[in-house]
């Protein structure tokens, strides 16, 4: 039997049975486009993390306080960490030679005043090298000079977001605001930086001098009595500096936090590629389950085929004997029935497919808070999803075909 | 010694019901000769219709040997005999066994379909249909013919691959007299072309137009 004629005897019996041959290739359709969906949504996750890391600056670490006495990540937690750093420090790292720029960091919540308008916003204290550990390019106006850090200026720059709520489209340079009863002039603002870093908006930010922070919004002292400084980023010349560059900057620390060789760090090193490689690795997870997850569904499909199949051949057991009986070969009955439901699972999984890439586009053109995920339907994707399905159509096809195959024709020309 | 078109020698078929043994053919010996037209007469259950089965390469005996044009139909296997049912067997059931949902010139088709390789299959579909008088119903389906109409097109389909021999079980059984008379007149036709015509039947005007009547009783064969 020629397989045009499998294909076209397939099709017919497919088409006169619509209703049920629609509502089968549904379970194919839903499960198909739930793998591709969720999976695309997951990969988009997991590149909206890796942009907006990279976002933040490159071959950049930090260095954080860290109680080597509390467990785990509570050492870094403000209840346990004891605060270990100053500026000193942050200026004994500057003079590392594949340091590039390092920038001491304080931050915390307050509300920002102008007028009768009200802004809630990530107030950042640090110095002009922020712009380049942070990745920030100014819109209009300047960037507070070290001058300013030196005399505690009350000045302020203001993110894109924060700016607009306060200001509108009013210009808001050289405006006064106020934090924490301050007042503030703004001197410079900076340009979007869209998204958002572990739910906070980068766009919602206001930041002003590390010392005016230090001695006139958040006081915070170390034990010995000097001003505490919260995270100190600091800038490499390379990506392939950074090991040895970890290795000088502890070096640093504790000789000048003296440190006994015997005793453990009270601050901890941390690298962009750990964090967003732990964050790619954790999405990544997260990627597969909802992979499963969507899996099951259509593995729900493929069972929805077999038993349907099984139906079929129990209904069309007298066909089966009077094509036997005129000749048609095990062969020739095994392929049509296979056909039949790879011809499900494969239109199944087409119109899946155009599901999937709906759901993920209408998932990539929805933004909440600043954060939009990218979802792309990636090849490997269609690929693993369609293969799935095709194993699965076939794997569900086979054993009521081999069924029909194996019938005996004389049993079914007088079945019925 | 010239072997005969169909020989059947001591044939036994022993069927198993659950734990019950059923001795459908109780070593049955047969032969029937090309061109021959031979009706087969017996009452429902007298194994009759196993005799068509294992005549018709539909089933094997369980003892005794059948030769089919010569071949040993024991010795081959399932697809050699569902070459030899293809080419070789031309069938006309009581009940027509036309496929429902097919047109008359699909069903007609269908063993083409299983020879392979068959070029303009439609042709000779249609042509088929017009020696049974059916060239005006070639797109209608079974539901929307008689039953007189409906066996001519199996016995359609049963000679569109050429075969020498058509095994006909009750091929009257479910028709009317008038439709009854055409069926025969069809099967003389066929007979006076040189086919072998088998035909098995339990009302003894249809047996009697055969040119030999073998009749059976509870699984053999009491005269010849």
């Amino acid at each position: 039997m020629k397989f045009r004629d499998s294909l076209a005897s397939a099709l017919k019996s497919l088409a006169a049975n619509k209703l049920r041959s629609g509502l089968t290739m549904l379970g194919m359709v839903i499960g198909v486009a739930a793998v591709i969906g969720l999976m695309s949504i997951g990969r988009g996750a997991e590149t909206m993390i890796t942009s907006t890391f990279e976002d933040l600056g490159s071959n950049v670490v930090w260095v954080q306080p860290h109680n080597p006495d509390a467990p785990g990540f509570a050492g870094l937690s403000p209840e346990f960490a004891t605060q270990s750093l100053t500026m000193d420090d942050a200026e004994a790292l500057a003079d590392i030679p594949s340091v590039v720029a390092v920038a001491p960091s304080n931050t915390n919540y307050a509300e920002l005043i102008a007028g009768n308008k009200s802004f809630a916003a990530m107030i950042e204290g640090s110095t002009p090298a922020v712009q380049q550990t942070s990745n920030y390019t100014l819109a209009r106006g300047q960037f507070f000079t070290d001058r300013s850090v030196a005399k505690r200026d009350t000045v302020v720059v203001l993110g894109d977001n924060a700016a607009k709520e306060l200001f509108g489209s009013a210009d808001p340079l050289g405006e006064r605001i106020k934090i924490k009863g301050k007042r503030f002039t703004v001197v410079g603002i900076l340009e979007s930086k869209g998204g958002a870093v572990m739910g906070i908006n980068m766009d919602d930010i206001a930041i002003i001098p590390i010392t005016t922070f230090q001695t006139k919004i958040f006081a915070q002292q170390t034990t010995s009595g000097e001003d505490a400084v919260e995270s100190i980023s600091v800038q490499l010349a390379s990506s392939d500096s950074i090991n040895g560059a970890i290795e000088d900057i502890e070096t640093v620390l504790r000789k000048r936090h003296r440190i006994d060789s015997d005793e453990k760090d009270d601050f901890v090193i941390v690298s962009q590629e750990q964090v967003s490689s732990m964050l790619t690795q954790v999405t990544g997870v997260f990627t597969i389950f909802l992979g499963a997850i969507a899996g099951i569904s259509l593995l729900v499909g493929g069972i929805g085929i077999m038993n349907i199949m099984l139906v079929s051949v129990t209904e069309r057991t007298r066909e089966i004997g009077i094509r036997k009986a005129l000749g048609a070969k095990r062969r020739d009955i095994l392929v049509q029935f296979l056909l039949e439901s790879a011809v499900i699972s494969l239109v199944g999984s087409s119109i899946g497919i155009v599901c999937g890439w709906f759901m993920s586009r209408i998932a990539s053109s929805i933004t909440i808070s600043g954060t939009n995920i990218p979802a792309v339907v990636a090849p490997d994707i269609v690929v693993l999803a369609i293969s799935v399905a095709i194993v699965i159509g076939i794997v569900s096809g086979i054993y009521p075909a081999i069924r029909a195959a194996r019938l005996n024709p004389i049993d079914a020309l007088h079945y019925g | 010694m010239s072997r005969s078109m169909i020989e059947l020698d001591k044939v036994t078929k022993v069927y198993r019901m659950g734990k019950v043994e059923v001795h459908a053919l109780r070593g049955v010996s047969l032969s029937v000769d090309a061109g021959e037209m031979v009706s087969i007469i017996g009452a429902s259950g007298s194994g009759k219709s196993t005799m068509l089965n294992v005549i018709g390469c539909l089933d094997k005996p369980t003892s005794g040997s059948y030769f089919f044009e010569g071949v040993n139909v024991s010795q081959l296997s399932d697809n050699q005999l569902a070459e030899v049912r293809n080419k070789k067997i031309g069938f006309v059931f009581q009940d027509f066994n036309l496929l429902p949902r097919a047109t008359a010139l699909s069903n007609v088709e269908l063993p083409l379909i299983y020879s392979g390789g068959a070029h303009n299959r439609r042709q000779r579909a249609i042509d088929s249909l017009q020696r049974v008088g059916l060239s005006k119903r070639v797109d209608h389906k079974p539901t929307e013919m008689s039953g007189g109409e409906q066996q001519r097109v199996a016995i359609a389909r049963a000679m569109i691959n050429n075969p020498p021999i058509i095994l006909a079980d009750e091929p009257t059984g479910n028709l009317d007299s008038k439709s009854s008379a055409d069926i025969m007149g069809i099967f003389h036709d066929l007979h006076r072309e040189g086919k072998t015509i088998i035909l098995i039947t339990h009302e003894s005007d249809i047996a009697a137009q055969a040119q030999r009547i073998v009749r059976i009783s509870d699984g053999e064969i009491v005269s010849l």
